[in-house]
């Protein structure tokens, strides 16, 4: 694997769209980590319910402006496919922190578990893409 | 009891210069990515405040001169004009970001829109600068922003590894997973952040605000001695706070209500009622700081009577200018602008500023004929020249930087 | 808030000896007899006497005294020229605010006037010259060779008649680098040490000529000649 993906040389352009990605992805997970610790602390009756509304609606917007910032730029050909990866678990990421932001705003606390536990998982599977980013694209073929 | 709001005016200038809005996220940012790494950098910064604060302080007390007078008066019109270009930018962009700041810190509280909270924000401030008294605004705005304490207490409670957070903060280091070039940003824009000229001009000001004479050189060293460590301690505490709770998780800090989270992990809703109050009156105080301070360098460049320790009428020029960089900042404010971005960015003003102001103070600090004997002694004089040195190389390098790590990033 | 009375050294009357036009009273804060801000000294008004004595008159305020400091070459021409233009209908638009020297009481860290603020700053019309004038002639020798231009211009209070003026007795000559208005090229002795090194270093070619030693100073042709064997070393205005 570390053969293969030491292949296709990072071209200028692949690079500064690997890194972009990269930031967008870092970026994706710290809000949903953060709407993840919001969640918890509020579980354990430690944060306002005010407060933690205004947190999940900042984490939405952080993550909406993450998958903004990466899907509207041009990926290079190599990095079709990670494109695809990238801008597609950003958005279901946005999709799960709307429906928290949702639930939050209802007040529907006997959620807040689950939620929490989904958006762990989703935190972390960003974070193993943020990792992966770290290298140029596998070569085809 | 009267011994505690002397020290106001100190407490609510480190304020200004240590936990604004810009700050509060900054600070918690750096603990986040950084860990205590660049605590250092926050020590280096408040022994520099309080050589030239001390310094503004006792020109203020013997001469009734304030800093922005002084800088036309050494620098020339010419020179003058080009530092306060620079400095009203830094000033009234910051001035911009706090009235944001308040409205951002009353959304947690309120989980109300900022934007429609930016008005009220805009009008509570404008009628503190126009009718409240000097002494008021900085003891009750003061001593509510010393609330921020409670980060200093959430950090005990957390219970870090207190030997590995001081030996981070001890060497000149940075974690594995950050480049030398971000470092450095940071580095240069704390140092900028602690070291703002609105700091001098405020507290200089202040300082005539509050009839400081030649007998009042202890209490003026007191309010530097106190106000300005505190405002430190603050800083770290706030970064230490997000350094044990995001460092771990490796999630990086850029909304206020992140902030506050440690806070509660670490006490709960007692504390998070704490540090809301913190952040209202800590936003509230710098951005009544700022404005006073766009109003201080504006009036005494132009040598037009300033201050709230005239009637209104007395200093009318002062308070209209007052009044339209309220107004400018509310109309600028709705625009939607993210007032966190707004004080990133006023760095780079700061990076002209910073020079061009701290210069002709320690040149006048020095001038028999404004100082009489309270000249600088030895110690006031090699401190501010190393400091000097210091501001002309993060002025150098402050613009560089940014550019090339495109704002931190 | 009245000063300390032990404080009186910080409180001396500079006006009553010699003094630097330029480090001691342009741009300095004028303030009035009860305390209250009046405005900054823009410029200074030199009156040419029958009996050759030139002295300073008036205090000069206000944006026509003002906008010329910022320069009569490059951005500061430019500057003047387009306030000019915007001011063309007014008669009087080049005619600076005036406080006539009588009216100043003392100078220590400001201007000090023995009157009160209200309407003391009135349109004279234009007499005599400005300081900024002179300071923007250029100095030549004899052979027209460039020795730089006035930073500074030595004032002294006559002691003899008539009317006690401050008249003018000497310039300041040097190439008006950076630093020529903190007086560290003139005080031996002024902290910090680095400061003062660097900019003695920077003004090390800075001479003074006596106003009597002056071969010409054309107003009207706008320069200032001198024999350079006439130059002396510069010292502090304080003996």
């Amino acid at each position: 694997m570390a053969a293969l993906s030491g292949c296709a040389p990072g071209t200028p352009d692949g690079d500064s769209w690997r890194i972009d990605a990269q930031r967008a992805v870092g970026d994706a997970s710290s809000a949903v980590l953060t709407a993840e610790l919001a969640l918890r602390q509020h579980v354990k009756g430690r944060v306002f319910d005010r407060y933690l509304q205004t947190v999940l609606v900042e984490a939405e917007q952080g993550v909406g402006k993450a998958g903004d910032a990466i899907s509207t730029r041009q990926p290079p050909r190599a990095e079709r496919e990670r494109y695809q990866t990238v801008t597609g678990q950003i958005d279901e990421a946005a999709s799960l922190v709307s429906t928290a932001r949702i639930a939050v705003v209802d007040r529907e606390t006997e959620r807040y578990d689950a939620l929490a536990d989904r958006l762990a998982k989703s935190a972390d599977s960003l974070q193993q893409l943020e990792d992966d980013l770290q290298h140029p694209p596998v070569a085809e073929g | 009891m009267k011994k505690v709001f002397a020290v106001a005016l100190g407490i609510l200038t480190a304020i200004g210069g240590f936990v604004d809005i810009g700050d509060l996220v900054t600070n918690a940012q750096v603990g986040a990515r950084f860990g205590l790494s660049l605590g250092w950098v926050v020590i280096v910064g408040v022994v520099g405040i309080c050589v030239f604060a001390e310094m503004s302080g006792r020109v203020a007390a013997v001469s009734q001169r304030a800093t922005f007078d002084i800088v036309r008066e050494r620098l020339g019109p010419r020179m003058g004009m080009a530092n306060l270009l620079a400095s009203m930018a830094v000033t009234l962009l910051t001035f911009v970001a706090e009235i944001g700041g308040v409205a951002l810190a009353l959304q947690l509280v309120s989980s109300v829109n900022y934007l429609l909270i930016v008005p009220f924000v805009a009008f509570t401030v404008w009628l503190i600068l126009w009718r409240a008294k000097f002494s008021v605004m900085e003891n009750v705005l003061g001593l509510f922003g010393l609330g921020l304490v409670v980060f200093a207490v959430a950090l005990w409670q957390l219970g870090p590894d207190w030997g590995d957070l001081t030996h981070r903060m001890m060497v000149v280091d940075k974690p594995g997973d950050e480049q030398w070039r971000t470092w450095a940003y940071y580095a240069v824009a704390l140092f900028g952040a602690a070291m703002t000229p609105y700091e001098v001009f405020f507290f200089s000001s202040g300082g005539v605000e509050e009839r400081w004479t030649t007998k009042d050189l202890g209490t003026m060293r007191l309010n530097v001695l106190v106000g300005f460590p505190l405002g430190g301690m603050l800083s770290l505490s706030i970064a230490g706070c997000a350094a044990v709770v995001f460092g771990p998780i490796d999630a990086s800090v850029d909304t206020l209500g992140q902030v506050g989270l440690p806070v509660a992990v670490a006490l709960g809703k007692v504390g998070l009622a704490v540090a809301l109050i913190g952040f209202v009156s800590a936003t509230m105080g710098a951005a009544c700081e700022c404005g006073l301070s766009v109003g201080y360098s504006i009036a005494q460049y132009n040598g037009w009577q300033w201050g709230k320790y005239v009637r209104t009428d007395v200093a009318a020029r002062f308070h209209v200018v007052l009044l339209l960089a309220t107004l400018a900042g509310a109309a600028v404010l709705l625009t939607k602008v993210d007032p966190i971005l707004v004080t990133e960015f006023s760095v780079v003003f700061s990076a002209v500023a910073l020079p061009l102001t701290y210069f002709p103070i320690l040149v006048v600090a020095n001038d028999p004929d404004y100082m009489g004997k309270h000249v600088n002694g030895r110690l006031a004089n090699s401190l501010g020249s190393v400091y000097l040195i210091l501001i002309g190389v993060a002025a150098l390098a402050a613009i560089p930087l940014m550019i090339v790590t495109r704002m931190g990033a | 808030m009245a000063q300390d009375l032990a404080d009186q050294e910080s409180s001396k009357d500079r006006l009553s000896g010699s003094l630097d036009a330029v480090l001691h009273l342009l741009d300095r804060q004028v303030v009035d007899a009860d305390d209250l801000m009046v405005c900054k000294v823009d410029d200074l008004e030199l009156t040419v006497f029958d009996d050759g004595v030139l002295a300073i008159t008036g205090l000069l305020a206000g944006s026509a005294a003002a906008v010329p400091r910022y320069g009569d070459q490059g951005f500061g021409g430019l500057l003047h020229d387009y306030w000019r233009r915007l001011g063309r209908t007014e008669a009087d638009r080049d005619d600076p605010y005036r406080i006539d020297l009588e009216l100043v009481d003392h100078l220590d860290s400001a201007v000090k006037l023995k009157v009160g603020r209200e309407g003391a700053l009135v349109r004279q019309g234009q007499r005599a010259r400005r300081l900024n004038r002179l300071l923007q002639m250029p100095v030549q020798g004899l052979d027209g060779v460039r020795l730089g231009r006035p930073l500074d211009v030595r004032l002294e209070r006559e002691t003899s008649d008539p009317g006690e003026r401050i008249r003018v007795i000497g310039l300041v000559v040097g190439h008006g680098r950076p630093g020529s208005y903190f007086g560290y090229d003139r005080r031996p002795d002024m902290g910090p040490w680095l400061v003062r090194s660097v900019l003695r270093w920077l003004h090390r070619h800075s001479t003074y000529a006596e106003l009597a030693d002056l071969d010409e100073l054309d107003w009207d042709a706008g320069v200032i000649r001198v024999d350079p064997a006439r130059l002396q070393p510069l010292k502090a205005v304080d003996a």
